[in-house]
């Protein structure tokens, strides 16, 4: 892992030196401003985002003409000890409207955050959650802004519903960190140190995780926007081909019916007034065709992720024949698979830079290449499932006031066969890093 | 869970296989089940958490798997999830369903037993999906030789080897391919060559 210094190293006070120079030099592109209108390109269509029908005020958000911007907060080479990191500060300048937290690390490892307090003792995550019920699982139900643990790089974004609003002022969080055992089929003895399949029920000593150590890459953004959260955004994407059903970076680019997937895409996203902008083609290995593997150390997906390491910035989209997810002794096929909730953002190259989606035609799937497409962009900026169906435990509900309880006509309910989106789910869209807002021309 | 469940080497034997059909019991329909097989990025944490959920969920797996009037996709679900029962019960379904009409269910079906089996695998089931990687579809022949990745016994090494060296044209370059990816999980490392 490179070696970075932040320039913003230091706790809460040195940011604010470095905005106040920023300021006196009148200078607002600095290497710390990662994101700007004026790189804006014209939609392939050559259409802009219809707001005409807006009202000026349209659910949680504030319409306003100036654009957003990101800045970097923390940029850390850190690391783990105990499963546990040291408390990270930083200063959140005025205006912002939303933040994310990502930890990249090691492959085999599963990270989340510990805690995450704003000014005034808000809890957005809160401390002692790892060692719940919860924490088990992977997934911070009680805290005020949901969070779920992911195997090499984890990322998190607030707001993620109404009741967890960031405000300006010093952030203080901690990073905590586990490495899964490694099963191995068959049987040994109890008490060898190693993780059989069997040992899973018979001797539990034998499959402990182990707490984190290592090397992390810290990074905080943070999105600006005086007048708040635009109500109009633009993603770019970086489309990656496999070979897979013969399509291209080339062919793709005619291709009737991945022309018609996009646009599909396109028309879902264009209820919260996000449009789809600059398309970046490319190939890669076929030997990514099909994905066997998607967690831990060498697996196929995290692999293939890393392969968008020196792509333009924009969100990776990976297409592939056929995706088979492993657990704890199996696997099951699956339609399409997100780098996690969100995705790391700004991020490239790590195993967890991108979204998958399987394209090999199957009778009977219950979603198509398109509301697979959305759905899992939609994980990687941010959304949960609005709602699972208490497969595995009980049943759980995205945290956002304006989602049904099990309504499948949403593209993020778990089936991955509707097609709408919610107002909320769009802020939580266009609050994300990877979403530009172009100044209006 | 019991030793045999787990793939013994009685189990693992062709020269007899267990092709004695499951009594068919088919179970009741269950949308909470239906919705799981059903959904586009779930899959089970492990199999004690599938049968706490479903009690009966070998059974349901089973049903579907067998049930050619049911649509591909959940019989495809079906097949893969079946990995999560290596046992005798399960190879027998699969080894059964390797007869069926549709590519993707046969495709499905011999890349589960090669992938769920593969630690326990002995010569003869080796063999026996090397045979496969010849079926008159490509697609079947392909994920046949996809699944010797997961086989631990070092038969499957060279099966591979003969496939990449002499084996149809269309399979070379992905025996290559599965032999790298198959020390690379043996051994942390690629063949180096």
């Amino acid at each position: 892992m490179q070696k970075r210094k932040s320039v913003l190293d230091g706790g809460c006070w040195a940011p604010l030196v470095v905005a106040a120079m920023l300021v006196a030099c009148g200078d607002g592109t600095t290497a710390a401003v990662v994101d700007v209108a004026d790189n804006a390109e014209p939609d392939p269509d050559g259409s802009e985002p219809d707001t005409s029908s807006n009202p000026d005020t349209v659910g949680p958000e504030t319409i306003v003409a100036e654009p957003a911007f990101v800045q970097v907060l923390l940029d850390e080479n850190a690391s783990m000890s105990f499963g546990l990191s040291k408390v990270f500060e930083v200063e959140v300048p005025t205006d912002v409207v939303s933040m994310t937290v990502s930890v990249i690390g090691d492959d085999a490892t599963f990270y989340g955050l510990a805690d995450w307090t704003g000014p005034g003792g808000n809890a957005l995550v809160t401390k002692g959650w790892v060692n719940t019920d919860e924490g088990q699982g992977g997934l911070c139900l009680s805290c005020k802004n949901r969070i779920a643990l992911s195997g090499g790089a984890f990322a998190t974004i607030a707001p993620n519903n109404p009741a967890a609003e960031v405000t300006a002022g010093c952030h203080t969080f901690s990073l905590f960190g586990y490495e899964p055992p490694k099963v191995v089929q068959g049987q040994g003895r109890c008490g060898d140190g190693i993780c059989h399949q069997v040992d899973q029920f018979q001797c539990a000593r034998d499959c402990r995780s182990t707490s984190a150590t290592g090397p992390v890459r810290v990074l905080v953004h943070a999105k600006m926007a005086a007048g708040g959260l635009p109500a109009t955004g633009v993603l770019d994407l970086n489309l990656h081909f496999t070979g897979a059903q013969g399509l291209s970076a080339a062919s793709a680019q005619t291709d009737a019916g991945f022309r018609a997937t996009i646009e599909s895409v396109r028309s879902s996203f264009s209820q919260v007034r996000l449009d789809l902008s600059t398309l970046t083609y490319r190939d890669i290995d076929s030997g990514y065709r099909t994905i066997e593997s998607l967690d831990g150390e060498g697996s196929d997906l995290q692999a293939m992720f890393s392969e968008s390491d020196g792509n333009p910035n924009a969100l990776n989209l990976f297409f592939v024949d056929e995706l088979s997810a492993a657990a704890f002794g199996g696997f099951g096929v699956i339609l399409g698979i997100a780098g996690g909730i969100p995705g790391p953002p700004l991020v490239q190259g790590s195993s967890r830079s991108g979204v998958a989606i399987a394209i090999k035609p199957i009778a009977g799937a219950p979603a198509g290449i398109d509301t697979t497409m959305a759905h899992e962009v939609g994980h990687f900026l941010g959304l949960f499932h609005t709602s699972e169906q208490a497969f595995f435990g009980p049943q759980v509900h995205d945290p956002l006031p304006d989602t049904p309880d099990n309504d499948a006509s949403y593209l993020m309910f778990n089936t991955g066969a509707g097609n709408k989106l919610s107002e909320w789910q769009g802020r939580v869209m266009r609050s994300n890093p990877w979403v530009r807002h172009p100044a209006p021309q | 869970m019991t030793a045999a469940l787990l793939g013994t080497s009685a189990g693992t034997t062709l020269a007899a296989p267990p092709l004695r059909p499951e009594p068919v019991t088919v179970p009741a329909p269950n949308d909470r089940f239906d919705a799981m097989l059903r959904a586009i990025d779930v899959v089970p944490p492990d199999r004690a958490s599938f049968e706490a959920a479903f009690p009966d969920a070998w059974a349901r797996l089973d049903a579907v798997a067998r049930d050619a009037k049911r649509d591909t996709w959940s019989r495809v679900r079906a097949l893969s999830l079946l990995s999560y029962f290596v046992e005798p019960r399960t190879r027998a379904t699969l080894e059964q369903v390797l007869a069926d009409a549709d590519k993707d269910i046969r495709r499905q079906a011999i890349y589960t037993l090669g992938r769920g089996f593969g630690a326990s695998a002995d010569v003869a089931l080796v063999r026996f999906i090397e045979a496969r990687t010849a079926d008159p579809e490509q697609d079947v022949g392909e994920h046949a030789l996809r699944s010797l990745r997961w086989v631990d016994h070092p038969e499957a090494k060279l099966a591979l080897e003969r496939i990449a060296e002499k084996g149809p044209a269309t399979l070379r370059e992905l025996a290559r391919k599965t032999l790298d990816k198959r020390m690379l999980r043996l051994n942390g490392v690629p063949r180096g060559d």
